[in-house]
């Protein structure tokens, strides 16, 4: 397996039509290999030649339950599952994930959601550690470099480090690059409390980091204020892996 | 049952007041006559007064004459007549003959104080002479009553001590009647109480209430049959409704499917290609309805657990308001938020999942409903029932008849079953739900605004 769009995915689902549509779907997205299986005894027999690395599994099946039939996969192998069910009960959805399933899925679906989906988790399971080393994480502001794992920001005069909290601070703007990250969702990135009592201090981390981060900190054009809700990571430049 | 302790209080006030009215009655009556008695001691009917009679005698040449008023007075009487010291008749009106006409001293102490020859007499010894007045035979009954003097004062003395043991025995009397009714209805009481609870209620039917008891069983039997019917039909309705829903989806899931094939594939024309995306537009609208009519049963008939836990409602507000904005919010429209800092400190119980449902219905409506844009502001204040959240815009507002809906027929319009209601109205509803089912009070100020209390809230 040298790409993500080679994994073996095993969709066990009681509709032939949805069974179908799916592997349809999943084979125009790219994915190679896909199987599928429409009881619990057929796809019991296919994963023990096919041993899959994803599996999409329906709740209720004719001779079974999914929930079931996930723990007895389990015993064999540890592929990660997705379960994709008309039920949409929170108990059902908490039991599935309780289990250990990788995601549950309410049908009706968004056809590119799911297949995103499949993709973020195989992409989780097989690849992160091994193409995308987290030392490489380099955030690009324009004259400026950020290179997260080091702490350290590369500026046109020279290196600025950044302190734990204001490297805390720009790995959350930065994974939400784009969008508006809430005071409470920093606080509780930086220091896991609440907003309330971290006003000033937040406030004082932040025009720290512009200091380091934006040419001009009294007019930024990176790290902007949305009053009364949060900060803003600028989407302009690439932010390269 | 303290209306109970009312009923029997003013029971027994009632006894008493009724009981005292009876004895200053008697009492009244009593005296009454007495007076009438003590002004006519003398017996008016059949016979005429011997003093009045007595006194209309005058001394003539022939001896005692009577006048002509002393004669009308006579009438009525038997017969009247005169003895002198000697006991001889000196005057007589109409006087038998078999009567003598001397009578020695035994004779006048006898018939004094009894009867003359079976006629019961009267006598007054006037100037003329002593007149004896006779009424008619079997008229009158006479008797010689002596008591000791002693006995008299004492039998005086006595009346206001038998009349006290008498308002006495009438108290302990209606003190007893009272405790009884108390207890027999003490039983109607609690079980009244316990309908009203809509608990079942089974009462002894027996003693003075035994028929009211009976009817109470009997109400209670048919209200408890009626609430099982009514439990049975909710349940059956919501489990059908999540029962279609689920038989809907998996149709639903193929249909958008390929709807999102059809739309990305390059072999159609555009005008196919657009229309496969309307289907599946369309297809995620019904999924929307589908949640929202899932929801909106299971709120209705208490059937959604609540996942309550400790929130802070200004970092919930915030990451909604964000939301927005990160979603893509057009030029047009803004949502801006004002936090007190009371709702900045405050801390909440509910189920954030569901709240943060409720308030993105409540600002997606106001986007939604406004296409050319608007203003909407988002605020959270302490008010003196807790905090109070509230949202506002300066677009279309809620239309009259929407607002009708939500407040006259809450249910009919979100299972349609009345009218024609609008499919956003369901949004509103089940925001309405939600806040409600946490125990929040929901108020449209105007058509632009809603307010929505948290009371009792932890506001520090």
């Amino acid at each position: 397996m040298t790409h993500l769009y080679d994994c073996r995915i095993l969709l066990v689902d009681d509709n032939e039509h949805i069974l179908e549509m799916l592997k349809g779907m999943l084979e125009r997205k790219g994915f190679s290999s896909v199987k599928t299986a429409s009881c619990c005894r057929e796809a019991e027999a296919l994963f023990a030649g096919y041993d899959p690395e994803l599996v999409v599994l329906d709740i209720m099946l004719p001779d079974g339950d999914g929930f079931s039939l996930m723990r007895r996969f389990r015993l064999a192998s540890d592929a990660p599952v997705l379960f994709l069910s008309a039920r949409d009960q929170d108990n059902d959805r908490l039991l599935g994930l309780g289990l250990g399933a990788d995601d549950y899925i309410v049908k009706p679906f968004l056809p590119d959601e799911l297949a995103l989906r499949i993709a973020a988790i195989l992409k989780r399971t097989y690849f992160s550690t091994l193409q995308y080393p987290p030392e490489s994480a380099i955030l690009s502001l324009g004259r400026r470099i950020v290179y997260l794992d080091s702490g350290v920001v590369r500026t046109p005069d020279g290196d600025l480090p950044l302190t734990a909290k204001e490297l805390a601070l720009l790995r959350k703007l930065s994974d939400n690059r784009g969008n508006i990250v809430t005071f409470d969702a920093l606080s509780d990135a930086v220091w896991g409390e609440n907003y309330y009592g971290y006003e000033n201090t937040l406030m004082v981390h932040i025009r720290r980091l512009r200091s380091k981060i934006e040419d001009a900190p009294s007019s930024p054009v990176w790290l902007l204020t949305v009053r009364g809700l949060g900060y803003k990571l600028a989407k302009e430049g690439e932010f390269e892996r | 049952m303290k209306s109970l302790s009312g009923i029997v209080l003013r029971y027994l006030t009632t006894a008493a007041l009724i009981a005292f009215l009876i004895l200053f009655l008697n009492l009244f009556l009593y005296f009454f006559m007495g007076v009438r008695l003590l002004a006519d001691h003398e017996p008016s009917q059949p016979t005429a007064s011997s003093l009045a009679v007595s006194e209309q005698f005058s001394a003539g040449p022939d001896g005692p004459v009577l006048s002509e008023k002393g004669y009308e007075l006579l009438r009525g009487s038997a017969w009247a007549m005169l003895l002198d010291e000697e006991g001889s008749v000196i005057w007589s009106w109409q006087l038998p003959d078999t009567l003598p006409r001397s009578y020695d001293v035994f004779q006048v102490a006898s018939f004094t104080r009894w009867y003359l020859e079976d006629y019961p007499v009267t006598c007054r010894i006037g100037d003329c002479g002593l007149l004896v007045l006779a009424a008619p035979r079997d008229s009158l009954w006479k008797h010689q009553i002596s008591f000791p003097l002693s006995y008299l004062s004492f039998g005086i003395g006595m009346i206001p001590v038998a009349l006290l043991a008498n308002v006495l025995l009438v108290i302990l009397l209606v003190l007893l009647l009272g405790s009884r009714l108390y207890r027999s209805l003490r039983g109607i009481a609690l079980g009244i109480e316990r309908l009203s609870d809509q608990q079942p209620v089974s009462l002894p039917e027996q003693g003075t209430t035994a028929l009211l008891a009976r009817q109470i069983n009997k109400t209670s039997r048919i209200l408890l049959r009626q609430k099982t019917a009514l439990d049975r039909r909710d349940d059956a309705r919501t489990e059908w409704i999540s029962g279609v829903s689920h038989d809907i989806r998996t149709p639903l899931s193929l249909i958008m499917g390929y709807a999102a094939a059809l739309a990305a594939d390059d072999s159609l024309t555009a005008g196919q290609r657009r229309q496969a995306a309307l289907i599946e537009s369309q297809s995620l609208q019904i999924r929307r309805l589908i949640e929202d009519l899932n929801l909106t049963s299971r709120l209705e008939y208490d059937m959604q657990p609540l996942r309550t836990g400790l929130f802070g409602p200004a970092s919930l507000l915030r990451g909604i308001v964000s939301d927005f904005y990160n979603r893509g919010l057009s030029d047009a429209h803004s949502v801006s938020l004002r936090l007190a800092p009371a709702a900045e400190q405050a801390r909440l119980e509910g189920d954030v999942h569901l709240l943060r449902r409720a308030f993105e219905n409540l600002i997606g409506n106001s986007i939604r409903h406004n296409p050319d844009g608007c203003a909407v502001v988002v605020s959270a204040f302490a008010s003196g029932d807790g905090l109070c959240f509230r949202i506002s815009d300066d677009g279309c507002g809620i239309p009259a008849d929407v607002l009708h809906a939500l407040d006259e027929a809450p249910e009919a319009a979100a299972s349609g079953q009345k009218g024609d209601p609008a499919p956003h109205i369901m949004g509103l509803r089940i925001s309405c739900q939600i806040f409600r089912a946490h125990g929040w009070s929901v108020r449209f100020d105007d058509s632009r605004t809603i307010s929505i209390t948290a009371s009792g809230s932890a506001v520090p």
